[in-house]
């Protein structure tokens, strides 16, 4: 691969090669040709983009984002804009909506109602005629990719969203953790875990695990300690430790596949409670999880985790290995990952083993509004299309090479970045700025990106002049233990509800979770007695708190997903 | 007679244009405030319909469906509505006769320093915590509370206590809670009375002090009479907003484990208007609580007019 | 006056001073933790829990570093600036119009203003219908949004009604036999006799707008650059937070911990200047709230 273009020009040829227009995407194309008025290059075109904001140090609104601006001039358009301040989106999308004043393109993340809603109530449109004709790399990613396309496409054949495509197995930036050094230095060495393996697997090995642990914290004399750390609800939402015990604690795919359940109101929820509550007895859990609630569950109490006083949490990507360590304190922490521990004991195997990560296949949904003026729709479709270019990819997702970096305020203002985000030495390989790597608190890489806008993920190789660490190596060792279980229980993200689905869902959504969220805690802390009796009345109040409904809700989502 | 009294009468004699013609210059001034109050006060207040509705935002006002009283059936017939009902209206409560009082004893105690610089100091100091994020007090309160936190700590030492996180006992929420807002709040909120205390006579008090009565009969028949009209307005205004807690703190504080104590009506708002952006349930709930609070300020009034021969309005 | 020393009287001094010796000590608490954790070393802070008496590790200016090199918040206290001083101006004028029209003994308009003035106070439309005022009057992404909306205030304006009403009315009588219309009572002669009480509100307000966001962050969706310097930290906060999240981007290890630091950066550069000027403060509330709150 040569050096790639510059941000060109849009009008003098650029919608001729990969990156621009509708050349070679084939039949459809005539017929596309009345579908929206024609785009006069020549013309500058404004419009305006609802989206979430982000503090990036370097600039103050995204339209000053190097690729945006890069992307305005090659196609000859100016981007403006709205973002509210973070925490703050939902009302402002609500805001937006209820006063009718809809930018041209608006990232429907926060909607409240679905983006079916959304088109019926004429606030977005429909824009699986033009993918075809005016979106030919993005209409090529969702050819390829069946479960994007349930996403995308709704049950009439419309289809509203530009995503952005995630990237899942590269992208599993937290799970499980356990301190191996504690365990070398109570075992002097000879880790014997009963199923026989290198690492924890079994709900056994933990409990041989745990006790270590546990004596080890005794006998340090640190004023508070937690062998394990569980979130104030008393499960990880994203289903880590709870997975093992084949079951999560939200609603999941039954065992079967077709069916779904609400995790908590299962038999194998009244198993990891008990095991929870035992071992909430013994000492291995921490005293206080219940009144973590702000703690950020991939966070948890950090002055237990980073002072080296827990022993199992959840924990990310950057704390594996020795990067914990305060040497100069005394401190030196071996952090592995571990994958949930397999409760053997009820029959559950890896197979019967999912996790359920929040995020699916792809978020950020950019839709047209109404209000978008017909003749702009063919150029911003365009503009978006290109980001699912090769090329495009490249700008969005590894920023400016030297020439477009060239060309551009922010780039030439940091020391270090007027070279380019990225280069290709002689022999062609592909080289990363090393101000990245050297990054100090003043600068922000993402600043350099455009992330925030729709896309897909690019598959660069490993650049040629940073070199490997151990620490990758363990990163990269991590993510492949935190993928172990998959993700085949998870409802897909495409079962979308339609509005009398969500509507009957949120009536008893809230009042669910309060119940479960409450009960939960008091289970494994023994404020409230666990039996067999108790839970079973537990799960007649989620029936009763509306349960089947939220099920039933759910249920017919998936039905007209498999369906699709 | 009284003077208000009269005053009553002459304006009652009074008919508009009589008025309108000889204070026109007063009705000139009155104007822009009117507008303003009209306009960004009364105007947006067409919003309280969406109580009504079954609110859409991509609907609004004028389209979005009509539903009767079902928004307020839902909360009422919510299984936490009793509870969070009750936990707002005693937390509140809380505030006021334990909250309120002390305000006014440490105003009182404020006053009884005569070492100037001492005095400047403690009044600079005491409003400071009200200066902190509450995210920041509210870790702090966390730390202290959990099962090895100092005030957990003193407390089992004394033997008042098991060993326990206490933020997870419901028992101890309201406690809590209370003694919290005082640190944080106690300095602030007492401005107003050593302010009042500061200008009730001084020679009154001299006056007794040579009749030979003691501090305490002085504060009790001097300094307390004086600054009365202060604690009765600033009461009467407190019971106008007995049905609002502020929710920051608690959302920062509680937990799901103490839902049955400390879930209040925002919070509770909160999480159900968040998950689904329900805004015709909330501002049914958030009018059903300005009605409340109405007729607690107009019983408060009332009373006030009646016993304390003193009213807001 | 001289003090008599009873014994009852040295031993209240000594548990009254005692009292608020402590109590001192508890409410300095917060705010020295918040200080001494700013410039801590991040990593250990990370690590620490409870009370901070002094600064962990070696001290670091890194996070006020990074908090005052930030673009945005020179932008934000300059704003904030403008608007607690724009607002206060717009604001007193308002309450003083107001609070002297209601104070006013013989004007029947005085009684359903007063009520309609209060009425404001128990309710309000909410957020969606508010904002279409204000989009109808062309005030969304320009400055007017932070100063009109919400300026005037039911609570200033009973506060100031009831100073108004304490005043003797022979101030007015002498100035009314000279022929003077109501503006020129209410400035040349009322305002100079009420300053305590306008410093009052004028401090309140101004501790108001210095904290106030939600209204910049309804309003100003399209122009950051006039928000106001809480509205920022508020998204340095929430993105610090959020930020924690490991990216899958190399450069950002977690060997930085700097971020750590900005939650009490930010506390101490947002607040610091309110907490010094509260003192200078101080002397006008002495006789400035009383007169406001009291009907007799």
């Amino acid at each position: 691969m040569g050096t790639l273009a510059g941000c060109g020009n849009y009008a003098d040829g650029g919608r001729n090669n990969d990156s621009g227009n509708a050349s070679g995407s084939g039949g459809a194309a005539e017929e596309g040709k009345q579908l929206l008025p024609e785009d006069d290059a020549s013309k500058e075109i404004t419009f305006s983009v609802w989206t979430g904001a982000d503090d990036y140090k370097h600039y103050n609104s995204y339209a000053e984002n190097p690729v945006v601006q890069c992307l305005n001039k090659k196609f000859n358009i100016r981007m403006e804009f709205q973002q509210p301040p973070m925490g703050t989106e939902v009302d402002n999308f609500n805001v937006m909506l209820g006063t009718g004043d809809y930018t041209d393109v608006m990232n429907t993340t926060y909607s409240t109602s679905s983006q079916s809603a959304l088109y019926e109530d004429g606030v977005i449109i429909d824009i699986a005629p033009y993918l075809e004709t005016y979106m030919p790399n993005y209409y090529r990613v969702l050819q390829e990719d069946s479960e994007l396309r349930r996403l995308v496409y709704d049950d009439d054949g419309r289809a509203y969203g530009i995503y952005n495509v995630e990237d899942l197995d590269r992208n599993q930036w937290g799970g499980m953790v356990y301190r191996r050094d504690i365990l070398e230095t109570m075992t002097g060495g000879n880790i014997a875990f009963p199923s026989g393996g290198e690492e924890p697997v079994t709900v056994e090995d933990w409990e041989y695990m745990l006790p270590f642990i546990k004596t080890y914290f005794d006998n340090s004399g640190m004023a508070e300690t937690a062998p394990l750390i569980i979130p104030a609800c008393g499960y990880i939402m994203t289903g880590e430790l709870i997975a093992g015990f084949g079951t999560s604690g939200t609603w999941q795919l039954g065992r079967d596949g077709s069916t779904v359940e609400y995790g908590p109101a299962t038999e194998e929820f009244y198993h990891y409670l008990c095991k929870m509550k035992e071992w909430y007895e013994a000492g291995y859990i921490y005293q206080d999880f219940a009144s973590r609630t702000n703690d950020l569950f991939y966070l948890p109490n950090t002055s237990l985790t980073y002072g080296g006083g827990a022993g199992v949490w959840m924990g990310l990507l950057g704390q594996t290995g020795s990067a914990m360590s305060l040497p100069e304190y005394g401190l030196n922490m071996d952090v592995r990952p571990i994958t949930a521990p397999l409760d053997t004991a009820h029959g559950i195997s890896e197979k019967d083993a999912s996790f359920y990560i929040f995020s699916g296949v792809a978020s950020m949904p950019f839709c047209i509004s109404s209000s978008c003026d017909e003749d702009k729709i063919a150029r911003i479709l365009t503009v978006f299309d290109y980001l699912f270019s090769e090329e495009g990819t490249i700008l969005r997702n590894c920023g400016l090479n030297a020439e477009q970096a060239a060309e551009d305020v922010i780039y030439q203002s940091y020391s270090g970045m007027e070279k380019g985000a990225y280069w290709y030495d002689e022999e062609g390989n592909y080289c990363v700025n090393e101000t990245f790597t050297n990054a100090t608190d003043n600068f922000d890489p993402n600043s350099f990106f455009g992330n925030r806008l729709p896309g897909i993920p690019a598959h660069m190789p490993d650049p040629a002049n940073i070199e490997r660490t151990a620490q990758d190596d363990m990163e990269d060792h991590a993510g492949e233990v935190w993928i172990t279980y998959g993700r085949e229980r998870q409802i897909p993200t495409g079962a979308v509800m339609n509005a009398d689905e969500s509507k009957k869902f949120n009536n008893v959504r809230t009042q669910i979770m309060d119940y479960v969220d409450s009960m939960v805690p008091k289970f494994i802390m023994g404020t409230e007695e666990l039996t067999e009796e108790s839970f079973r009345k537990y799960v007649e109040q989620l029936s009763a708190l509306g349960m089947e409904d939220a099920n039933d809700a759910y249920r017919s989502a998936l039905e007209r997903y498999n369906a699709r | 007679m009284n003077e208000v009294q009269m005053e009553k009468k002459i304006r009652k004699g009074m008919t508009w244009r009589k008025d309108i013609h000889v204070n026109w210059r007063l009705y000139l001034l009155a104007i822009p405030i009117i507008v303003y109050f009209v306009v960004f006060n009364y105007a947006p207040m067409a919003g309280l319909v969406m109580a009504f509705q079954d609110f859409k935002p991509t609907k609004g006002i004028f389209g979005s469906q009509w539903v009767g009283l079902q928004n307020f059936v839902r909360f009422f017939s919510s299984p936490n509505a009793f509870t969070v009902i009750r936990n707002t209206f005693v937390i509140s409560a809380l505030g006021l006769f334990i909250g309120y009082p002390m305000s006014i004893g440490f105003a009182l105690l404020i006053n009884e320093i005569r070492l100037k610089w001492f005095k400047k100091t403690v009044q600079t100091i005491s409003y400071m915590p009200y200066f902190i994020t509450t995210i920041v007090i509210c870790g702090l309160i966390i730390d202290f509370c959990s099962s090895s936190g100092i005030i957990t700590n003193l407390l089992v030492k004394l033997g008042w206590m098991e060993r326990q996180n206490m933020l997870t006992n419901p028992d101890y929420f309201w406690a809590i809670n209370l003694i919290s807002d005082e640190w944080q709040g106690l300095g602030y909120s007492s401005i107003v009375f050593i302010a009042a205390i500061t200008n009730v006579s001084g020679e009154l008090n001299e006056a007794a002090a040579i009749d030979g009565a003691n501090r305490l009969q002085r504060v009790w028949h001097i300094t307390l009479p004086g600054i009365k009209p202060m604690i009765v307005s600033m009461l009467i205004l407190k019971c106008g907003m007995l049905m609002t807690v502020g929710f920051d703190k608690i959302l920062n504080l509680y937990n799901p484990s103490i839902y049955s104590t400390a879930d209040v009506i925002s919070t509770y708002v909160q999480r159900v208007g968040i998950n689904g952006g329900e805004f015709g349930y909330s501002t049914a709930v958030g009018m059903f609580n300005s009605v409340v609070n109405t007729a607690l300020l107009l019983i408060a009034n009332h009373l006030s007019a009646k016993y304390a021969e003193q009213s807001l309005f | 006056m001289v003090e008599k020393r009873s014994v009852s009287r040295v031993i209240f001094n000594i548990f009254n001073y005692g009292f608020m010796f402590l109590f001192s000590f508890i409410c300095l608490i917060p705010i020295w933790h918040v200080a001494m954790a700013s410039i801590s070393d991040p990593r250990l802070l990370m690590a620490s829990k409870g009370v901070l008496l002094k600064p962990l590790g070696e001290i670091t200016w890194d996070g006020y570093a990074m908090v005052l090199t930030n673009k945005s918040i020179i932008t934000g206290y300059v704003n904030t600036l403008f608007y607690v001083l724009a607002t206060t101006i717009i604001m007193a004028l308002g309450t003083l119009v107001a609070g002297f029209l209601l104070s006013r003994p013989n004007f029947k308009l005085k009684g359903p203003l007063g009520i309609g003035i209060m009425f404001t106070m128990m309710f309000s439309g909410g957020l969606i219908p508010s904002y279409m005022v204000v989009r109808g009057l062309g005030m969304t992404n320009t400055r007017w949004a932070m100063l009109i909306p919400g300026v005037l205030n039911a609570f200033y304006i009973m506060m100031m009604k009831s100073a108004f009403e304490q005043l003797p009315g022979s101030y007015e009588e002498s100035a009314k036999l000279d022929g003077a219309g109501p503006l020129t009572i209410l400035f040349r002669i009322l305002v100079p006799l009420l300053k305590a009480t306008i410093a009052v509100i004028v401090m309140f307000n101004v501790i108001q707008q210095w904290n106030s966001w939600f209204n910049a962050s309804i309003y100003l969706t399209k122009t950051r650059e006039y928000w106001p310097l809480q509205l920022f930290m508020r998204e340095i906060l929430i993105n610090n937070d959020a930020s924690k999240m490991a990216t899958n981007l190399d450069a950002e290890k977690a060997s930085s911990f700097v971020g750590n630091l900005v939650k009490y950066c930010v506390t101490m550069v947002g607040t610091l200047p309110l907490l010094c000027a509260y003192p200078f403060a101080q002397k006008y509330f002495v006789t400035g709230v009383q007169m406001g709150g009291v009907k007799g």
